[in-house]
Parts: structure tokens; sequence; C-alpha cells
């Protein structure tokens, strides 16, 4: 019993921490910029294409590959900002027109999508072949190499927000803009740093699942589960990101073994309601809460 | 000597103008003599199997047609296809069908998934149709124009059927697919089957379509450790992704699955060492040495579309039976096409020679269902292999012990 559990926490494991990844992505661009970013979940796909297309088209390294998804969807993300939302973010009542802005950038890259590489989905031969045992519980090295990088990102991403200039900055026009700006802080700039990062958040995780998984069109629709993920760990919270992610991917991963896969589904959102009745702000957030508190 | 060359040059230049306007002149009575029937389709342009369906009829259509089209009673005709997307929607389909039916006047259509919602339409206009689905709704005895031409009933008796006497040994079985039409149409087939030819269905299994990461559900197989798992219309790349994670578990038992799995594209995701030992049906299209209608198909195949991608080839059935039946009726009337089409029909399909059969349901008497030649292939060393030819008098056999209980 003891290594089933072990063997789904390592499944569970493995897809939650991609969600982290991608809720931890969204919670900067939602609490910075403060930018309803609806394409977020077409970066993702974006960065898997880039992945398989660089693996499999043009045979690069994996490694490389995935620089180039991190770079490719960071660049594209910056540029978005700076190109569409920097116009509309200083608005009055801008809400519907971020999210139509945003609407549009995600049809477009779907669209592109499937234009470019077809309705179907793309698989792809591991780059780390292999098992590795402990005991009963058995975990393939390409799901080890997932879990371990995106620990490794998100540690990474800890370390940029709390310990570094730029992560002050992000903090500080988070907190107030306009103050923040009287302190020497270019809030254009960071807002544009943000987009950037959590963009290639989103593109490292679409190019670390790729080979575990599949590549599709569709994959932006993760989107949805990606703003469940944030409800449920708290909208301004990085920690609740990181909590909802792991609820999330724990949920599916035993619903899945124990009450198969379509009863996990409603399974989860229960979990997610019981959750939301007795802390309405989800798990780690309040209403209102921003990142700089 | 110069009066000789003119003579040869004029002589020449009269000759070229005759034949250039006679070729024209034939062009042009051969165009006037050719009419033209309408057939209308129906697919699913949102998934690959659909889009190849497109682009199947985009070669075979213009194929048959360059090879003298339909002779009907010494009058010749062209094909003309009227395609529509249905989205897999039924009520897209039944519009579909209604504008086929009422503006486009067709007679024959060649129809999809969604035909559980407009088969009452076609049976009340008299329109013949020709469909691929799993639906067991179009064998019910009050449709007189409806028929299944593809393999996915038949091929499954014969291929269960053929399993069970190949590996007596093995007794238990976990099934799994996506929770969609075709998976539940394929997971109660199997259930059916395994049934019938003394198998046990230990568990059926259900996953979202979209679903990608399969671990908690390869660990719940290993755990049950049936001696055979197979899948039911995943699709190659979440079929691939499933026997990964089953792989990944050290499931030691029998890969098995009843519905064609394409090799190439499983080899895209997988290696094939991870499905050492599985055994599976395979179109005859895709085998080393192809029947004769399937060779000059793909000849055609990359002369239109520049190469050979493994389309899918599951709709292709619908067109030939339908030629098929016309060319045999000699008619244009869509209740005498049904009758030879219901009378035990043999055709030529891209998987060699086929014939309409009784559909392996208990209590079904009508001739609807499609039974075609099947091959069958194991994967070994890492290499998949072409095993086994099963004739039309063997599947006939499997398909009535189906039909009878597995007696």
């Amino acid at each position: 019993m003891l290594s089933l559990a072990g063997q789904l926490i390592i499944e569970g494991l493995g897809i939650g921490l991609v969600y982290v990844l991608l809720a931890a992505g969204l919670v900067l661009i939602l609490n910075i910029p403060r930018v309803f970013f609806i394409a977020y979940g077409q970066f993702y796909m974006l960065g898997a294409y880039i992945l398989w297309g660089g693996t499999v088209l043009f045979k690069l390294p994996f490694f490389i590959s995935l620089i180039l998804s991190i770079l490719a969807t960071g660049i594209l993300g910056a540029i978005s900002y700076r190109l569409i939302f920097y116009y509309i973010q200083n608005v009055r009542d801008n809400f519907l027109p971020i999210i139509v802005a945003a609407m549009g950038l995600m049809m477009i890259m779907q669209q592109g999508a499937l234009l470019v590489f077809g309705t179907s989905s793309h698989g792809m031969q591991s780059e780390f072949p292999g098992l590795i045992e402990f005991g009963d519980i058995i975990v393939s090295v390409e799901k080890l190499v997932l879990i371990i990088l995106a620990l490794l990102v998100t540690g990474i991403l800890y370390v940029l927000l709390q310990k570094t200039k730029i992560g002050r900055a992000m903090r500080a026009v988070s907190f107030r803009a306009d103050i923040s700006s009287l302190q020497g802080i270019n809030p254009t700039l960071v807002y544009m740093v943000t987009m950037g990062v959590g963009c290639a958040l989103s593109g490292f995780a679409g190019g670390i699942m790729a080979p575990v998984y599949a590549v599709s069109p569709d994959m932006g629709g993760i989107i949805l589960t990606v703003l469940l993920v944030i409800m449920l760990g708290g909208m301004g919270s990085m920690l609740g990101a990181v909590l909802g992610g792991l609820i999330l991917g724990l949920t599916l991963s035993f619903g899945h073994y124990f009450i198969g896969a379509d009863l996990a589904q409603i399974a989860l959102f229960l979990v997610i309601g019981i959750i939301l009745f007795f802390k309405p702000g989800g798990l780690l957030g309040n209403p209102g809460e921003d990142l700089s508190s | 000597m110069k009066t000789k060359k003119q003579l040869i040059v004029c002589v020449s230049i009269f000759l070229f103008v005759a034949l250039s306007f006679m070729g024209a002149q034939n062009s042009v009575n051969a165009a006037q003599e050719a009419k033209t029937l309408k057939v209308g389709a129906l697919t699913n342009l949102g998934w690959t199997i659909g889009v190849d369906f497109k682009k199947f009829l985009d070669v075979a259509v213009p194929m048959y047609n360059e090879k003298g089209g339909l002779v009907i009673q010494g009058e010749r005709y062209n094909i003309e296809i009227i395609l529509y997307d249905t989205k897999l929607n039924p009520e897209t389909g039944r519009a579909a069908v209604e504008r086929l039916v009422n503006r486009d006047q067709v007679k024959f259509i060649l129809g999809d998934e969604t035909i559980d919602a407009w088969l009452p339409v076609t049976e009340t206009a008299k329109v013949l149709v020709i469909a691929t689905t799993p639906s067991p709704a179009i064998f019910s005895p009050k449709n007189k124009l409806a028929f299944q031409s593809s393999f996915i009933h038949t091929q499954s008796a014969v291929a269960w059927g053929w399993f069970s006497d190949s590996y007596p040994d093995l007794k238990t079985v976990i099934v799994v697919g996506p929770d969609n039409m075709i998976g539940h149409g394929l997971s109660g087939q199997a259930k059916f089957l395994t049934g019938a030819f003394g198998i046990k269905l230990l568990d059926t299994i259900f996953y979202p379509p979209g679903t990608t990461n399969f671990g908690p559900i390869a660990t719940k197989i290993r755990k049950v450790n049936p001696d055979v798992f197979t899948t039911a219309g995943g699709g190659e790349v979440q079929d691939a992704l499933l026997y990964k994670s089953l792989y990944e578990t050290r499931y030691k038992g029998q890969r098995f699955t009843f519905v064609n799995l394409p090799m190439q594209g499983i080899q895209k995701v997988i290696p094939l060492k991870m499905i050492e030992g599985l055994v599976c049906p395979v179109e005859g299209l895709k085998l080393d040495n192809p029947p004769p209608l399937a060779k000059a198909y793909k000849e055609a195949y990359v002369a239109k579309h520049g190469s050979w991608d493994d389309p899918d080839t599951l709709y292709s059935n619908e067109l030939y039976c339908l030629l098929a039946g016309l060319e045999q009726a000699q008619s244009l009337d869509p209740e005498k096409v049904a009758a030879v089409i219901a009378n035990g029909m043999k055709f030529e399909t891209l998987s060699g020679p086929g014939m309409m059969v009784k559909p392996p349901v208990p209590g079904n008497n009508r001739t609807v269902d499609f039974l075609p030649t099947v091959y069958v292939r194991k994967v070994e060393d890492g290499k998949s292999k072409f095993i086994r030819k099963i004739n039309l008098e063997e599947g006939m056999a499997y398909t009535r012990r189906a039909a009878g209980g597995g007696k």
C-alpha cells in the first residue's frame, strides 16, 4: 500500500509541478502588470512545439531546444506587453479591453499553430530513456528529470523574486507603481520583464512536458486548470500557487487510480469547492491580496 | 527537291491541324458524353481521420473518373463529391444531410459517426447511405437503405476470435479507452466479444479525451495484472502514451489491440520495444506488398500530395462499396443498389477483397455490415512483422461464432 501511495505521489508530482510552474507564471502576470492574460496557455503550447520542433525537426540537443523554448516565449511575452497591453493598461475601465486583446492574441497563436502544425498531436521519443526503481516504486528517468527541472526552476523563481534587484522592483511595482517610480524604478520595464518571465515559465513548462506527454494545438486549454490552481492557492500568493498545483496533481493522480479518470475531475472540483467554502480567498490568499504582501 | 520539301511541310501541317482538331473534338464529345453523379459525403475535418478522408476522396474519385468513371446501362457518369464538415456534432451533421438531400438533391451519401442523428431523414427521402460508425443503430431492421462499410465491427470479431484461438491460455483482460463515442463503442464491442470468445473482462477504464498523463491508470492496470491489456480507440498518440506508461510499470502481460494501430505514428512517440509482443490487426494498405488497388492508390496519392504520409483510410470503403453497388446493380435507383449490397456483395478495397455480411450481433439478419480480409502483425525484437492473413471464409466463421455467443 505504501509503495502504491509512493507511486501515485510521484505521478501526481509530475503533473502537479507543471501546474505549479504555470500558476506561478500567471500569478506574476496577474499581480504585477495586472493583465488578465487569457493567452497564457498558448505560450505553454508554443514552448512545447518549439521543443518538439527543435529536437524532432532540427535534431537539436534537448537542453538547447529547451533554452530556445524559454527564450522565444519570454521574448514574445515581453513584446506582446509592449505592443499590445502597454497601450491598454492605462485606459480607464481596461478590464474588458485587456481580455479582448488577450483573446485576440490567443486566437492568432491557436490558429497559427493549427496552420503550421496541423490538427493532430505530435509525440516524440524520450530524450531520457530508462527506469529507476526505489523498492516497488518505478519512476521513468524522463519524469524524474521533469520533476527535478520543475523544482529547480521554482527555486530559481523564488530567488529571483526575493533576492534580486529586479525581483524587489517587481514586488515594489506590484504594491504601488506610482510610488516605486519615484524610487527610480521604471514600471514599464518591470511590466515587460514580468510578462517575459511569466511567459518563459509557461514555455518552459510546455518544453519539459513535451517529451513526457505529447504536443497538440489544443494544449492552450490548460489555462482553465491553471486558473483553478490559482483560485485554490489564493489569487495573490506564489506559495499558494505551489500548494494549489501540488494539490491538483495529487488529487488527479489518486482520483484516477481509485475512482476513475472521469470521477477524478468531479472530485477535483469538489475539493476546490470545499476549500473555497472555508477559505474564500484560497488556501493562502486573501481577497485583494497582492504579491507584495 | 524544293517542291518535295514544301509538300512534306504542307502535309505535316495539315496532319497536325487535322489531328489536333480531331483530338479536341473527341475530348469535347467525351466531356459531353459523361454525365455527373453527385454523391454527398460527411466527415469531421477537425480531426486527422476526417482530413485524411478528404484527401482520400481528392485522390480516389479523380482516379476512378479518369479510368472511365461509372458506366450504368452504357451511360457514363463522372462522380462528383459534395463534402460537408459535421465537426462530429449531431446537429451539424443533421443540417448537412438536410442540405444534401433538399438542396443538392443527392441520392447517395457517404456518412459519418453522426448518422444516428439524421438516419430518419435519409430513410424517409429514400437516400442510400454508406457510413462508418461504431453505433449499432445503423443495424436496426427498420433501416432499409443504410449500410456500414468499415471493418470496425467485424474486424474486432475476427481479431478477438483469432486471438482467443491463438492464445488459449490468456483468460483475463482490461480495456482502456477514451470517454467519447468511439471509446464507448469499441469498449462495448470488447465487452461483448470477450464474453463470446471466453475471455473474462476484468475492468473497462475510460479517460477524458485530452488525457496525456496515464501514469495512475497504468499503475492500476499493473496492480490488477490481467493476462491481456488492450486499448479501445485512443488514437496513435494517446495509445502510445498509454503503452509507454504501462511499460514504465513493468507490466508483463500480453498487449493486444483489436483495432488497427498505426505503427508509423506509434513509433514517433515511443520505441517499439515498449510494446514488444503486441499483436494487432493491420490494413492491407500498410503491408510491404499491398493489394493491387492499394498499390495504385498509393501511387496516385504520392502524385497528388507529394509524399506518402501514412494517411488513415478508415472511411475509404464507403466509396468503394457505393461504386461496387452502383456497378453491380447497373442502376441509379438507391433501392436497387441497396438490394445488391444487402445480398452479400463482394468488392475490392484497399485491404484486398471484402464482402457485406450480417453484423456479429445476435438476432440481426440484415446483411448490413462489412467483412474485410484481416492481416495480423506482431512486434518482435523491436520490429513490427506480418504474421497472418485471415481470409473472408475464416473471417466469416469468426463473425458467426461471435454472433452465436462463441458457439
